[in-house]
C-alpha cells in the first residue's frame, strides 16, 4: 500500500520578530484588540443583515406561536399549539420525507456529477473553457425560466415523455425524480467549477510521490483526491441542502408540489400553507422546523469533517 | 470588461444610487383625488379596462385612476402582505372566492349605501352572496364566467366525430373519448387532477359534475360537508372511470391547451384569450351531464372591493358603480359574461354574441357558485387532495369521499 | 481512468483525450439540449411549435421576439433590474469586504461567534424572513422604490464568507509591512488587501449579479408599480399568459436570460480564479 506523505503544516519555527509580534497581538486581543476598527467595519453589513434577516427570524418565531391568518389586525397567541399540530400532521410528515429524499438525491448526484466532470476537466484539454461555460449555463438562467422549459420537455407529450413512454409529471416518484434531475442539472456547473478549482489546488507533488510508490489511478483518487477535496465536498453538500430545503421556485414552476404530494418540499408547503390556506402562524412553524433541520444537518456535516473549511 | 475595473465601477454606481433615492411616485396635485386600483387582468382585458378608466377620468376630472396589474395568483399574496402592513390600494379586483377571506380581515368598506339599489337588484343574487355580510355589501361583482366544454375540432375530425354534435351525456362522452383514444392515440377529455397550490382547479371543476348528479358541496349554512352522497359517489366514480379507461391523462393541467387532448372543461375567458390567435381550431359546447341528471355549471368571476383604509371610499364606490353600469360594453369587448341580468337577457348583448360564447352564456341560468365562506380555500385544498387519491387509485371512491368529509367537517368546525 | 495525468506526464497524445471528450460532449448535450429547445421554439412559427426539429432552428420567426417584447414594458423592466442588480453588487462588494476584513484580520471578542452566526443566516429560508422584512420596508417608506429593492440586500453572508476565506490566504506579512510604514487600517485595506482580493471580489460580484438578476419573490412583494418592476416579474406575467403559445413564452424567456448569460461569459475566467482561491485552504 503506497504511503502518501502530506507536507507538514507551516510554522514550526518562528523568528524572534515573529514571536514578538504574536505576543503583542495576543496582549492586544486580551484588551479587546481592534475592537473599534472591527466595529466600524462590521457595522454596515451587520446592520443590514440584522435588520432584514435576524430581526425577521425572531419576529417569525413569535408568529409561529400565533394563529395569525396573514391579514387580521390581531394575532391570537396560541402557545405551542402549532408545534403540537405539526407533530401529528401527515402533510408535514410527507413533506419532510419528500424533502429528505430530494436533498439526498440532489447532494449525492450533485457531488458525483460535479466531481466526475471536474476530474475529466482537470487536465489540459482542447475546449476546456467551452465545456466549463456550457456546464455553467443553467446556473445563470433563472429558475422560473428553466423550470418552464423542463415542464414542456417532461410533459407526457413532450420529448422526454415521448422518448421514454413514461408519465414523468403524473407519477409522484417520477415527478420527484424529475425535480431532482432538474435541480442537479441547474447546479451542475457550479459544482463542476467548485471541484475543478479545488482539484487544481492539490499540489502535484502528492500525485508524483504516489505514482512513484506505484499507486494506480483509483488509489490516487481514493487516497489523495477525495480526502483533500473534503472541505469542498462539505461546501457542495451544504449548498445542495440549502437549495433543497429552501427550494421553492423550481417546485412552484415545475410541479406545484404534486402529484399526490410527491414533490411537496418544505419550502412549497410553507408557501401553500401561508398564502393559499391563509395560515401564517402554522406556516411559520413549518418554516422553523425546516430551518432547524437544515441547521442540524449542516452542523452534523461540520462536525463530521468539513470543519477545516471554516477554521 | 476585466474584473479589475469592476470594483471602482460598482462603487460609483452605489454612490449614484444612494444619491438619487427612490423612483418618483406620482402625487396628486391640487384637488385631484387619486384612486389606486389593483387587478390581475392582462392582455386585451387589461387594455379595455384601462380604456374605461380613461373614459371615467374624462367624465370626472376630479378623479385620477391609477390602474396596476398584478399577475394572477400573486395578487392575493400581495393583498395579504399589503393588508398586514398598511399598503393597501383603494380598490382591488380579484377572484370572487377571495372576497369572504378579505372580508374576514375587517378591512373592507360597505358599498351598499354608495351604489343605487337598482344596480344591486339587477346583479345575479348568486354572485352577491360572496360580499354580503350582516346587511352590508362588501364587494360588487364586475365580471362573470362559466365553464363549458371546449373541443379541439381537428382531433374530433381526425377521430371521425362531428365537432358540431358533441357528446350531450356522460355516457356519450365516455364513448366519444374511447373513439378518440382509438383513432388518434390522444385522450378525449382532460380532467383537472392535480391540486397544485390551492386545490381549486380540481374542486371547482368537480363541483359541476356533483351538481349535475344532483349533489351539494356543503350544507346551505356552510357548516358541514354534503358531498359524501350518492351523487358525490357517482361524480367521483365518473372521474375515476375516465382516468382508468385512458380517456383522461393523469398529469399537470394543460394537455388540452397544448393540443394533446381532444376536449376539456374550460372557462369562458379562454374564448377571449384565444380569439385572435387560436392554437388550434376549437368549438364550445354545453357540459355533458348524466342521462338521469340535470345540466349545471360553475359560475366564477371577479369582484371589486374597496378597503376601509382608503380615504376615498365614497369616490371609489362611485367609480365601481359606474363600472358596473358599463356591463354591456365591458362584456362585449372582453368576453366576460355580464353580471347584470338586464344585460345578459337583452337583445343588444345576445345579438352581437360570438357563437363560441353561446354555450357559456346559455349556461348562466343553470349556473351555481361556490360556497361563500372564508374557510373555502382550506376546504377546497383538503377536498382536492382526496379526489387526487381516488383518481390515482390510492383510495376507493367511497373511502376518498369519507375521508374528505371528515377533513372538511373538521376545518369547518374549527372555524 | 488516469486522474491527474497532467502532473505525472505533462505531454501526452491527443488520441487519449477521445474518451474524455466523449463523456464531456455527452454531458454538454444534456446540459445544452433544453436551451436549444428553448431557442428553437422561440423561433418557430405558431402552427409548428409542437413539430420537429426541436433542437436546431429550422425557421427564424423573429417576429415572436417583437411580439413578446411588446407584451410588457421590457425596457423599463431591464432598467429597473439593472439598477437593482448593480446596487446589490456594489453593496456586497463594499459592505461584505469591510465585514470580511474585520473577521479575517482584526482581533476582537466574539469574532468567531459573529462569523458562525453569519454562516447560520445562509441557511435561513426566505419564507422565514419574508413577512417581517417586508413589513419593515413598508414602515421605512421604501415600498415601490429602488431603495426597497436594494437596501435590504446590500450585504450578505455568502460574500463575507468567500471574501474572508480569500483574505486569510493573503500573507499577514504584506499587511504588517504596510503598517510598519505607518499606513492606517483603512489604507491597508484599500491599498493592500482589496487589490489582492480581485479574484474573490469578481466571484462575489458574479454571484451577487446572478442573485439580483434572477430574484423573483422579493421584487414581487415590494413593488406594485410597473415603473418599479423587474424582468423576472415580467417573465412571470408571461408564463401565466402565454402557456398555450410556447414560441412567445420561450422568446420572453430568452430575452430575460441573455444578460445573465452575457455577464457570466465576460467574467467567467475571473469567477473561476476567485473560486479557485477561496474554495481550498492552503
Amino acid at each position: 500500500m503506497p504511503q502518501v506523505r502530506v507536507p507538514a503544516s507551516r510554522g514550526g519555527r518562528l523568528s524572534l520578530a515573529q514571536r514578538a509580534q504574536r505576543v503583542r497581538r495576543a496582549r492586544r486581543a486580551r484588551r479587546g484588540g481592534d475592537g473599534w476598527a472591527a466595529a466600524l467595519c462590521l457595522a454596515p453589513a451587520l446592520t443590514v443583515i440584522g435588520l432584514f434577516v435576524v430581526y425577521p427570524i425572531v419576529a417569525t418565531g413569535r408568529l409561529s406561536l400565533t394563529t395569525w391568518d396573514g391579514a387580521s389586525p390581531e394575532q391570537v397567541f396560541a402557545g405551542l399549539a402549532n408545534y403540537v399540530r405539526m407533530a401529528g400532521d401527515p402533510e408535514f410528515r410527507n413533506s419532510l420525507l419528500v424533502t429528505v429524499l430530494y436533498g439526498l438525491g440532489v447532494t449525492v448526484l450533485g457531488v458525483a456529477s460535479g466531481l466526475g466532470l471536474a476530474v475529466l476537466l482537470n487536465a489540459p484539454l482542447r475546449g476546456l473553457a467551452l465545456y466549463r461555460g456550457i456546464f455553467f449555463l443553467p446556473v445563470v438562467t433563472s429558475s422560473i425560466a428553466v423550470a418552464t422549459v423542463w415542464k414542456y420537455l417532461f410533459g407526457q407529450d413532450g420529448p422526454m415523455g415521448g422518448l421514454t413512454g413514461l408519465n414523468w409529471l403524473g407519477d409522484p416518484y417520477l415527478a420527484l425524480l424529475s425535480l431532482t434531475l432538474l435541480t442537479v442539472w441547474k447546479q451542475l456547473g457550479l459544482n463542476v467549477v467548485l471541484y475543478l478549482t479545488a482539484l487544481q489546488a492539490i499540489p502535484p507533488q502528492l500525485y508524483e510521490a504516489a505514482a512513484l510508490d506505484g499507486a494506480g489511478g483509483w488509489q490516487r483518487l481514493r487516497r489523495i483526491t477525495v480526502p483533500l477535496l473534503a472541505p469542498m465536498t462539505f461546501f457542495v453538500i451544504i449548498e445542495g441542502l440549502i437549495a433543497t430545503f429552501q427550494g421553492f421556485d423550481l417546485v412552484y414552476a415545475l410541479t406545484q408540489g404534486g402529484p399526490l404530494g410527491g414533490t411537496e418540499v418544505l419550502g412549497f408547503l410553507v408557501y401553500r400553507t401561508a398564502f393559499s390556506s391563509g395560515e401564517f402562524g402554522y406556516a411559520a412553524t413549518i418554516a422553523y422546523a425546516g430551518f432547524a433541520l437544515v441547521f442540524g444537518l449542516s452542523w452534523l456535516q461540520w462536525r463530521l469533517g468539513g470543519r477545516s473549511q471554516w477554521s | 470588461m476585466r474584473p479589475t475595473h469592476f470594483f471602482p465601477l460598482a462603487l460609483t454606481a452605489l454612490l449614484a444610487i444612494t444619491a438619487c433615492g427612490s423612483t418618483g411616485t406620482s402625487t396628486p396635485t391640487g384637488n385631484t383625488t387619486e384612486l389606486t386600483v389593483w387587478h390581475y387582468w392582462d392582455g386585451n382585458n387589461a387594455q379595455v379596462f384601462e380604456r374605461l378608466a380613461k373614459d371615467y377620468e374624462r367624465a370626472h376630472p376630479r378623479i385620477a385612476l391609477k390602474i396596476v396589474t398584478v399577475p394572477g395568483a400573486d395578487l392575493l399574496t400581495k393583498l395579504q402582505t399589503a393588508a398586514a402592513s398598511r399598503t393597501l390600494p383603494d380598490v382591488a379586483i380579484g377572484d370572487l372566492v377571495w372576497v369572504p377571506r378579505l372580508a374576514a380581515t375587517g378591512r373592507l368598506a360597505d358599498l351598499k349605501p354608495h351604489i343605487p339599489a337598482s344596480t344591486w337588484n339587477d346583479i345575479y343574487p348568486e354572485m352577491l352572496k360572496f360580499g354580503s355580510s350582516g346587511g352590508k355589501q362588501l364587494s360588487i361583482p364586475v365580471s362573470a364566467n362559466t365553464l363549458a366544454t371546449m373541443i379541439n375540432t381537428d382531433l374530433y375530425a381526425k377521430a371521425g366525430l362531428d365537432p358540431a354534435k358533441p357528446p350531450k351525456t356522460w355516457e356519450e362522452l365516455s364513448a366519444a373519448a374511447a373513439t378518440i383514444k382509438d383513432k388518434t392515440g390522444k385522450p378525449g377529455f382532460e380532467l383537472y387532477t392535480q391540486p397544485g397550490d390551492s386545490g381549486e382547479g380540481v374542486t371547482w371543476n368537480f363541483q359541476v359534475n356533483l351538481w349535475q348528479a344532483g349533489g351539494e358541496f356543503l350544507t346551505p349554512d356552510n357548516t358541514k360537508a354534503a358531498f359524501n352522497s350518492e351523487a358525490g359517489r357517482k361524480a367521483l366514480g365518473f372521474w375515476v372511470d375516465l382516468i382508468r379507461e385512458g380517456a383522461s391523462p393523469l398529469g399537470p393541467w394543460g394537455a388540452f391547451e397544448k393540443g394533446a387532448a381532444a376536449s376539456a372543461q374550460e372557462g369562458s375567458w379562454m374564448v377571449g384569450i384565444w380569439k385572435d390567435k387560436p392554437p388550434f381550431p376549437f368549438a364550445a359546447a354545453p357540459i355533458p351531464y348524466p342521462a338521469d341528471g340535470e345540466p349545471a355549471t360553475n359560475m366564477g368571476g371577479e369582484q371589486a372591493v374597496v378597503f376601509s383604509t382608503s380615504p376615498h371610499v365614497k369616490d371609489a364606490a362611485a367609480f365601481l358603480g359606474w363600472f358596473s353600469d358599463q356591463s354591456l360594453g365591458w362584456s362585449k369587448a372582453t368576453g366576460f359574461l355580464p353580471t347584470r341580468r338586464s344585460v345578459a337577457g337583452g337583445a343588444d348583448y345576445l345579438g352581437s354574441l360570438d357563437p363560441l360564447m353561446k354555450p357559456f352564456v346559455e349556461a348562466l341560468p343553470t349556473a351555481r357558485a361556490r360556497p361563500a365562506t372564508p374557510l373555502y380555500p382550506k376546504v377546497s385544498m383538503a377536498f382536492a387532495k382526496e379526489v387526487e387519491q381516488a383518481v390515482h387509485g390510492k383510495k376507493t371512491v367511497d373511502a376518498a369521499l369519507a375521508d374528505a368529509e371528515r377533513e372538511v367537517n373538521a376545518i369547518l368546525a374549527a372555524g | 481512468m488516469v486522474l491527474t495525468a497532467r502532473h505525472v506526464r505533462p505531454r501526452r497524445p491527443r488520441r487519449r483525450d477521445v474518451p474524455r471528450h466523449a463523456v464531456l460532449l455527452a454531458a454538454s448535450v444534456v446540459v445544452v439540449a433544453p436551451f436549444c429547445w428553448m431557442v428553437t421554439t422561440s423561433l418557430k412559427q405558431f402552427p409548428h411549435v409542437n413539430q420537429p426539429p426541436f433542437l436546431w432552428p429550422g425557421e427564424f420567426e423573429w417576429g415572436n421576439y417583437a411580439e413578446a417584447m411588446s407584451a410588457a414594458p421590457f425596457a423599463r423592466y431591464y432598467l429597473n433590474t439593472a439598477v437593482m442588480t448593480l446596487g446589490i453588487v456594489a453593496g456586497h462588494l463594499v459592505l461584505d469586504t469591510l465585514a470580511a476584513y474585520a473577521l479575517a484580520r482584526l482581533r476582537f471578542p466574539g469574532r468567531n461567534a459573529i462569523f458562525l452566526a453569519l454562516v447560520a443566516t445562509m441557511l435561513v429560508p426566505t419564507f422565514l424572513t419574508m413577512l417581517p422584512a417586508f413589513d419593515l420596508v413598508v414602515r421605512l417608506g421604501w415600498y415601490d422604490s429602488w431603495t426597497g429593492l436594494i437596501v435590504p440586500r446590500l450585504a450578505d453572508a455568502f460574500g463575507i464568507v468567500v471574501l474572508r476565506a480569500y483574505m486569510q490566504t493573503i500573507p499577514v506579512e504584506l499587511e504588517q509591512a504596510a503598517r510598519v510604514d505607518g499606513a492606517g487600517r483603512l489604507r491597508v485595506l484599500l491599498r493592500v488587501i482589496v487589490p489582492l482580493c480581485r479574484p474573490a471580489l469578481a466571484t462575489v460580484a458574479v454571484f451577487s449579479f446572478l442573485f439580483g438578476w434572477n430574484d423573483f419573490l422579493w421584487p414581487l412583494l415590494v413593488t406594485s408599480d410597473d415603473d418599479a418592476r423587474t424582468i423576472q416579474l415580467g417573465l412571470a406575467v408571461f408564463t401565466g399568459k402565454y402557456s398555450p403559445y410556447p414560441q412567445l413564452l420561450m422568446a420572453g424567456t430568452v430575452v430575460a436570460a441573455i444578460p445573465a448569460v452575457g455577464v457570466f461569459l465576460v467574467l467567467q475566467k475571473a469567477l473561476v480564479r476567485g473560486l479557485a482561491a477561496t474554495g481550498v485552504k492552503e
